[in-house]
């Protein structure tokens, strides 16, 4: 056990999964990853080639290159770092390189914001990675090590996302169990991919196809993600001798939901304020659990079904937007679920909910649910801002 | 487990790969005795379909596009351009 | 063609990064590929960065592999200019190839920042206002061990600057200027001659900088004095794409050869 934040959980993992090249460019507030892996090489602890390159759309550029080439490969960002990637984001799903890449997510301008929100992250669902999403240093460790497994698989063969809470989950130290080496050695396999580019092989990747092919080679990645839920589960079983204290045999996880009537969703750190809110409401005898998605990427269907199925109600807490119709989870579990569906966005920009704006927050969607009358999606401010009033003018000529 | 459902966007090296362009032509170049085996317009040609087999240069008509830069760099004149119809 | 002479001068032991262009539509399509080189398709901006991700990786698997870029003038002095800045900046260890057909070809003939003034294109009909950017001085602003300019005129010239720039470390970059019948208006069967044309006026310079050494190709060394320099409308006036060029024009076109010339002997002396 050692004391570290999540960042310093990523930069171990990546050490410990002896990634051959590293392509890294800084943003808040994932910044403090790359440098501990710029630290780490200056010392001589790692043979990782760290390439500090000018842009994140060449961070994943370097990575994917590194990657087609036959080595383990890794990058990271947050926010507009990731927007500046996204077109080689989906370059590397097209290209079904095993690739891993840790965000620390952070709100999207303008304005300019450097607190949490995981929109940068959930706008990355369609792009074709596996992604999970941490709620803890620990996790984030454990996710980062096992996301080389899973998509390094013959099955999978898929470019894996691992999200955490900015500042929250990246800068906040707490107890993180580190793996020995020998242990993560023997979880690890040496690096499968489906193809590399060598003189050696003549293969190439990329160029035209016909419609059809390019078809089938969209519908092979669809299958891969769906694939890869036993994928995780069967490598999730297997990480518990890597690190004896986890648990990760199902996607997503649940708590206090078996007796439970009502269902709170969350995803991420703020699940923790979540569940204690969960216990006092429990204790003043509302009949309530949680239900935290680990996993948006593959997207646990029968998991949620057989969890959530039968609940008079649920509640999904977004940390995210999709402007204009709700948040991403509750449009997700609405497309999941015959049953009521409550969508709550909270949290945007950095503003922090605790364990009691929680209870209200789930105590006044609890009564629409149980009136029968589900209101629009609601934008949750907490107690203590009173109102908000910006002081800007509403309209201009 | 099958993994029939796994497809990647990989392409191996094959002649022709770009498809048959031999029917683009209008003109085709015609190699005549003075050809001299300089290479000259192997050299040129921007569709690699000319080049010296022995001691004159044979075109391949499956491709050539009928472009006429042979003709052009041919330092000795051996290549003329003729009407496809 | 270029292509050729990149497999005849720096043999079998390449692997190749292709950005959008041309060249990623002529190797034609999946799952064949009409290239005899293992290549790397990536979107328009991310060729250098690609490379410098590919050659790091064949470095720690031990493999002596020669990475290319192959890029045409949209990829290298526009879209793909911060990538190829800071892989130059970092003396990632490559060869840049930039063929320059001074316009984006491959979408129909567009204006590029390496379109010289007065260029008629399909975004410029009234002819380019701008000059052509100086992507070999810029690259060589970058410090790097070589960089060097070729023509398709002149494939000899060209494969001896690929043999030699394949022994050095380092970026490498060679700019290569292919005419294209079709955006240049002209026929195609005259490709190798306006290549020529190129350099006997003096608009496309002939030059090879290894290490801060300037060494000029013979074929260019008229180039040096005014005096022994071909006109320059007689590269021009074979092309269409000049056809609305005015006087005024013209004179900017003479004095953006001028002051390249006073330039390139100005790292002579």
């Amino acid at each position: 056990m050692k004391i570290i934040s999540g960042n310093e959980a990523v930069a171990l993992a990546v050490k410990l999964a002896r990634v051959g090249v590293v392509g890294i460019y800084p943003i808040t507030p994932q910044t403090t990853i790359i440098e501990e892996l710029a630290e780490m090489k200056a010392k001589g602890e790692i043979s990782t080639d760290v390439v500090r390159v000018e842009s994140e759309h060449s961070a994943m550029g370097v990575t994917l290159g590194a990657a087609v080439s036959g080595v383990r490969a890794f990058t990271a960002t947050s926010s507009q770092g990731l927007l500046y990637m996204h077109e080689m984001v989906w370059w590397a799903a097209g290209s079904r390189a095993p690739i891993v890449m840790v965000v620390a997510t952070r709100a999207v301008g303008a304005p300019w914001n450097i607190w949490n929100e995981n929109t940068d992250f959930m706008s990355e669902r369609d792009s074709g990675w596996i992604m999970a999403f941490a709620s803890s240093p620990q996790e984030a460790l454990d996710l980062t090590l096992q996301a080389f497994r899973i998509s390094e698989d013959p099955r999978v063969f898929v470019p894996m996302m691992v999200g955490m809470d900015g500042f929250i989950l990246s800068h906040t130290k707490t107890n993180v169990y580190i793996p020995s080496q020998e242990d993560v050695d023997t979880f690890l396999p040496p690096r499968r991919q489906p193809y590399v580019i060598d003189p050696e092989t003549q293969e190439s990747m990329g160029n035209i196809f016909q419609p059809v092919h390019y078809m089938k080679l969209r519908q092979s990645i669809n299958e891969a993600i769906v694939g890869a839920k036993d994928v995780i589960s069967e490598v999730g079983r297997e990480y518990e001798k890597v690190n004896p204290l986890a648990d990760y045999k199902t996607l997503n996880v649940e708590y206090k939901l078996d007796d439970a009537e009502y269902a709170v969703v969350t995803m991420g750190a703020w699940s923790l304020d979540a569940m204690e809110a969960v216990d006092r409401l429990r204790e003043r005898g509302v009949p309530v659990g949680l239900y935290r998605v680990r996993y948006i990427r593959p997207w646990a269907e029968e998991e949620i079904e057989r969890a959530l199925g039968d609940k008079k109600g649920v509640i999904v807490f977004d940390r995210a937007t999709s402007l204009g119709r709700g948040g991403p989870l509750y449009l997700e579990m609405r497309a999941s679920l015959n049953n009521p569906v409550k969508g709550v966005i909270a949290g945007l920009g950095g503003v922090s909910m605790n364990k009691k704006d929680f209870m209200d927050a789930i105590s006044r969607s609890l009564e629409e649910i149980r009136r029968g009358d589900i209101k629009d999606v609601t934008w949750y401010y907490p107690g203590e801002v009173k109102e908000v009033e910006l002081g800007t003018p509403r309209s201009a000529i | 487990m099958s993994l029939e459902y796994q497809f990647f966007p990989v392409s191996h090296p094959s002649e022709g790969a770009g498809g048959k362009t031999g029917n683009w032509r209008v003109v085709r170049p015609v190699v005549g005795d003075r050809c001299i085996g300089c290479n000259a317009c192997y050299l040129w040609c921007p569709e690699g379909t000319i080049g010296v087999k022995g001691r004159r240069a044979e075109v391949n008509y499956e491709y050539c596009k009928g472009c006429g830069v042979c003709a052009n760099v041919c330092p000795v004149k051996a290549i003329s351009m003729v009407s496809e119809s | 063609m270029a292509m050729r002479m990149v497999g005849m001068a720096l043999g079998k032991n390449v692997a190749m990064v292709v950005v959008a262009g041309c060249s990623s539509v002529i190797q034609g399509i999946g799952p064949k590929n009409a290239y005899g080189y293992p290549v790397l398709n990536i979107a328009f901006a991310a060729g250098p960065a690609a490379a410098s991700g590919m050659w790091r990786a064949f470095k720690q698997r031990n493999k002596d592999v020669t990475v290319v870029v192959w890029a045409g003038d949209g990829g290298t002095a526009d879209i793909g200019f911060a990538s190829l800045s800071g892989a130059a900046e970092r003396n990632e260890d490559f060869i840049y190839l930039c063929v320059d057909n001074e316009a984006y070809m491959n979408s129909g003939g567009q204006r590029s920042g390496s379109t010289p003034h007065g260029a008629v294109t399909t975004t410029t009909p009234e002819g380019k206002k701008e000059n052509k950017k100086e992507l070999l001085f810029i690259m060589l602003d970058h410090n790097i061990p070589y960089a060097a300019t070729a023509s398709v005129g002149y494939p000899h010239d060209l494969m001896d600057k690929l043999r030699r720039a394949k022994e050095v470390k380092g970026f490498r970059y060679i700019q290569i200027l292919t005419p294209d019948p079709y955006g240049w208006l002209f026929d195609p069967s005259k490709t190798a001659e306006v290549g020529k044309l190129a350099v006997q006026t003096c608009y496309w310079p002939l030059i090879e900088v290894v290490n801060g050494k300037v060494r000029i190709s013979n074929e260019s060394l008229h180039c040096l004095k005014k005096e022994t320099r071909r006109p320059l409308k007689d590269f021009l006036s074979v092309q269409g794409r000049y056809k609305k060029l005015s006087e005024k024009d013209y004179e900017e076109l003479e004095k953006f050869v001028d002051d390249l010339w006073e330039r390139i002997l100005s790292m002579i002396s």
